[in-house]
């Protein structure tokens, strides 16, 4: 069945050409896809932004809340390591209440990865039913949402860390360093989960339960040395748990450990692999299944 | 040609309610178990567009329009067959489907201009331009969720018309909007198509159909019925319409 066309010699089309068939799982060229993310990263950010700007909009306080939460998050944790817990004979807790707080804020940006990075593909659905872009822009916005919305904690971190006189080292330089491999383990973590969810719904409400046993299961409310070593063994395989006994390390005025340092990179390496492999394989699957 | 589709069928999986049998368990271990129904929303749809055509998709509800659109972009991987587009593709479908509630009018905007790689130099222009078409004045800067049906179609169509791709595909393009807004609609429509674009719209407005399309495809029951002419499909259409279901005549909102 064909339809005589009128003329359309008026307009040029550009040389596009795009085939769709079934998805054969195949991934799509990897130069050609990376290129189109960074295209469009304008979106990205967009989309960061707004999101904030929507989920603030509606509180009378507003952009502050980005302050005031760090704050009273700070304030929760000293109330419960110094003052109730400190008050029983917990010395090294009160020692120890400025890594609580530094690595709480640091987790933040991983669980807002997780969670909202996870939901993603989900949480945007009328988009990726009704518009054409690269779907990875979604978890990627949302990485970048959670390392945008800790900015502030770390400021607030900062004054905190002065204020208590806590240790600076030269390890500090190493933060900058930690905080790019966060963000590929973050990245990776967020285009797995993210896919995960798109197929079964499920994921997303078990992330809630993910996320509560990382929360334990990563040095963040504890010392690293309080461990045995057996159950340092069974922890190593959490990929957070590496990179957090270094963050750990550093904040308490010791220099981490190389192979913390080389753990997290292979830990974030695996997930970035694993996320992305996944990922723009059933990318173009998702439309069946949301 | 703009776009060749040949042998094309898709399909969908639905959720139904709660899965049966062993606690919903037997969903996990089949995937054509309890939980979950494929729908095949086309089958074995073949046709192919020339460029410069105004194609004009009618059809019952749920005879496959919306599927067909998602298929021809890209959203939608066929399950068999294959589709050719040549040409930069319209990105944003439905009339507001892809909008966001808590963002407002202008953001769901400069949303729909980024991902589809516009400028974002050019972007205030534009934005402008499309908040001006789709009429929203101050409610450009409320949140989506407060939009009336009317103020999201007309924004729907002010992105996608904007958005200046070759291949432009609009979906329900005059389920909204008053009287006013649709003779803009059909100005709008005429002007694109006279400048060698390719304009596949879904709609149940025959008369338009009539008016604007050079070519018109009848989905029933997500099956080709009949492509061509669009005086004769969209009489064959309502032929059928008639016979089958007396009432039904009705769709023909003119």
């Amino acid at each position: 069945m064909i339809v005589q066309g009128p003329d359309a010699s008026q307009r040029p089309y550009s040389d596009v050409v795009q085939v769709f068939e079934r998805n054969t799982l195949a991934l799509p060229p990897l130069r050609a896809y990376l290129a189109e993310l960074l295209d469009r990263r304008a979106f990205l950010v967009e989309l960061a932004r707004a999101e904030v700007r929507g989920q603030r909009s509606s509180t009378f306080l507003g952009e502050l809340w980005s302050l005031i939460d760090p704050m009273f998050q700070a304030l929760v944790y000293y109330l419960l390591f110094v003052v109730i817990r400190g008050g029983s004979g917990g010395g090294r807790a009160t020692e120890f209440i400025t890594a609580i707080i530094g690595s709480v804020f640091l987790f933040n940006y991983t669980r807002i990865s997780i969670s909202e990075g996870g939901r993603s593909i989900l949480r945007h659905r009328g988009l990726v039913l009704n518009a054409i872009f690269p779907r990875a822009l979604l978890p990627m916005a949302e990485v970048y949402k959670g390392f945008r919305s800790t900015l502030p904690a770390f400021a607030i971190y900062l004054v905190i860390h002065l204020a208590m006189r806590a240790p600076v080292t030269q390890a500090v330089f190493l933060i900058p360093l930690l905080l790019v491999i966060q963000t590929v383990m973050n990245l990776g973590l967020a285009l797995l989960l993210s896919t995960a969810t798109a197929y079964f719904n499920d994921v997303a409400n078990l992330l809630t339960y993910i996320l509560r046993l990382l929360t334990v299961a990563t040095p963040v409310m504890y010392p690293v040395s309080l461990l045995t070593p057996a159950l340092r063994g069974v922890l190593a395989w959490n990929p957070l748990f590496a990179l957090f006994a270094a963050y750990q390390a550093i904040i308490t005025g010791e220099a981490p450990a190389f192979g913390l340092i080389l753990q997290s990179m292979v830990w974030a390496t695996v997930t970035l692999v694993v996320g992305v492999w996944l990922f723009l394989r059933h990318e173009r699957s998702f439309g069946i299944h949301i | 040609m703009a776009i060749e589709v040949d042998g094309v069928s898709a399909s969908y999986h639905l959720r139904v309610g709660r899965a049966a049998g062993w606690w919903g368990l037997r969903g996990l271990v089949s995937s054509d178990g309890a939980g979950r129904r494929e729908v095949r929303a086309l089958r074995d749809v073949t046709f192919a567009v020339p460029k410069g055509t105004v194609l004009g998709v009618i059809g019952r509800n749920g005879a496959g329009k919306s599927t067909l659109l998602r298929a021809l972009s890209g959203i939608l991987a066929p399950d068999e067959g294959r589709i050719i587009v040549r040409g930069r593709i319209s990105p944003l479908l439905s009339v507001g489907l892809g909008m966001q509630g808590d963002l407002t009018g202008r953001e769901n905007v400069r949303l729909g201009a980024l991902a589809f790689g516009h400028d974002p130099l050019e972007l205030p222009g534009l934005e402008a331009s499309i908040i001006e078409f789709a009429q929203l004045g101050e409610y450009a800067d409320f949140q989506f969720r407060t939009y009336s049906a009317g103020m999201r179609s007309r924004l729907g169509f002010a992105v996608a018309a904007h958005l200046d791709p070759e291949i432009l595909l609009i979906d329900e393009a005059l389920t909204g909007g008053d009287t006013k807004f649709k003779a803009k609609v059909e100005e709008k429509m005429f002007q694109l198509c006279t400048d060698g674009r390719t304009i596949v719209v879904v709609t149940h407005g025959l008369s338009l159909v009539r008016e604007i399309a050079t070519a018109a495809l009848w989905l029933h029951q997500g099956q080709v019925r009949e492509y061509g002419d669009p005086d004769e499909v969209v009489s064959a259409y309502m032929r059928y319409c008639r016979i089958e279901e007396a009432e039904l005549a009705a769709v023909d909102d003119d």
